[in-house]
């Protein structure tokens, strides 16, 4: 006779990369190494961004950067940051839409023994599924560009619950857009996450750049105390 | 495709807690899943269904509890339901406090339970 019965399980499905995620950011943070996840949708301005903003981090103090590039198949962002003098790997995902930590820990062991103050990840773009994976990194960011239009907010609220700043980019293109809505999107963007820190940048012109450099470095101190 | 990989954590959680259990066959699989968890349901189910062939959870149905978004008050600590796209739940019903909460639930993504049987 089959015997029906209940098992309490109680388990988190995203248990196994959780924990995976909280040693690696531990280790990372012991080596001084204060790790950046970069999300947004495709062509938000993810490289031309972090090109930008590892010039302004420069400026403030001399640093050791390096940056891990998550690439569907192409090696094309990764050559860009080489171009530009900095250490990168590139995390081919092979189709896949989010980073995982077995990928990440692969990528950043490609770095040898180098030693960093910042490594940046470039995520997948996707403004979807990364949002479920913890890359083990210290702090997550997530870019909207002008030109996708303020309302791309209302469509996409978990990712907004789970990072810690929001970077509006290409802010030059604000003329051009009139129906952008900054104040809507500040508050929809808040939903979920009153506490949400949000900058506004244009990579082209500099603006905002000298002040999420700050909180980078800021968010780095934080860690390190 | 990010349920893939969700997918294939869930049958080796159903499966290690059925044998541990002592379990022979898994009929039911419950998961707790908050509403900011984009899974595609059926895309789910039938991935589970693929991948548990051949495993004591072969067969067996996938039930989704799904849960809503809510938030405490940080003025009053009064919980209540969010709904993104309507404003008016935005601010507490209990003190009239505009958009000052924290989020306590709606991001869940776990097996609650497992229903099984000895089998012989
Ligand atoms: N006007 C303007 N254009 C920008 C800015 N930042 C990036 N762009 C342009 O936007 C396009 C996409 O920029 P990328 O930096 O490649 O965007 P991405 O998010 O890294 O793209 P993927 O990695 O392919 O998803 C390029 O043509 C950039 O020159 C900006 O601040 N202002
Ligand atoms: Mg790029
Ligand atoms: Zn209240």
């Amino acid at each position: 006779m089959d015997e029906s019965r209940v098992i309490e399980v109680k388990r988190d499905i995203l248990a196994g990369n959780d924990r995976q995620a909280d040693q690696f950011r531990m280790m990372r943070k012991e080596e001084g190494t204060f790790l950046l996840d970069i999300m947004g949708s495709p062509g938000a301005g993810k490289t031309t961004f972090l090109l930008a903003l590892m010039e302004y981090i420069q400026k403030r103090s001399d640093a050791r950067m390096g940056v891990i590039e998550a690439d569907l198949e192409s090696d094309v962002d990764a050559l860009k940051i080489k171009a530009a003098g900095i250490p990168s790997v590139e995390l081919n995902t092979k189709g896949v839409c989010h980073v995982e930590m077995g990928m990440m820990k692969k990528a950043f062991a490609a770095f040898g023994d180098r030693k960093f103050d910042y490594l940046f990840l470039e995520n997948i773009g996707n403004l979807v599924c990364p949002a479920d994976f913890d890359t083990g990194c210290h702090k997550r960011i997530m870019l909207l560009s002008v030109p996708e239009g303020w309302d791309k907010v209302c469509k996409y609220p978990p990712m907004f619950a789970v990072v810690d700043a929001l970077i509006v980019t290409k802010c030059d293109y604000l003329p051009l857009n009139e129906d952008f809505d900054m104040e809507a999107l500040k508050e929809h963007a808040r939903i979920l996450n009153p506490k949400l820190d949000i900058f506004v940048t244009s990579a082209r012109t500099g603006e905002g750049m000298e002040e999420v450099a700050a909180w980078v470095c800021e968010k780095r101190k934080q860690m390190l105390s | 495709m990010h349920e893939m990989s969700l997918v294939r954590s869930v049958v080796s959680i159903v499966t290690e807690e059925a044998e541990a259990a002592g379990a022979a066959r898994v009929s039911k699989v419950h998961i707790v899943l908050g509403e900011g968890r984009d899974i595609v349901e059926d895309l789910f189910e039938s991935l589970f269904q693929f991948l548990a062939r051949g495993t004591v959870a072969e067969g067996a149905k996938v039930v989704l509890h799904t849960r809503p978004y809510m938030v405490r008050c940080n003025a009053c600590g009064h919980e209540f339901h969010l709904i993104p796209v309507d404003k008016r739940t935005w601010t507490c019903p209990e003190c009239g406090k505009y958009h000052d909460y924290q989020l306590v639930s709606g991001m869940e993504f776990y097996i609650s339970k497992i229903e099984a049987s000895r089998g012989n």
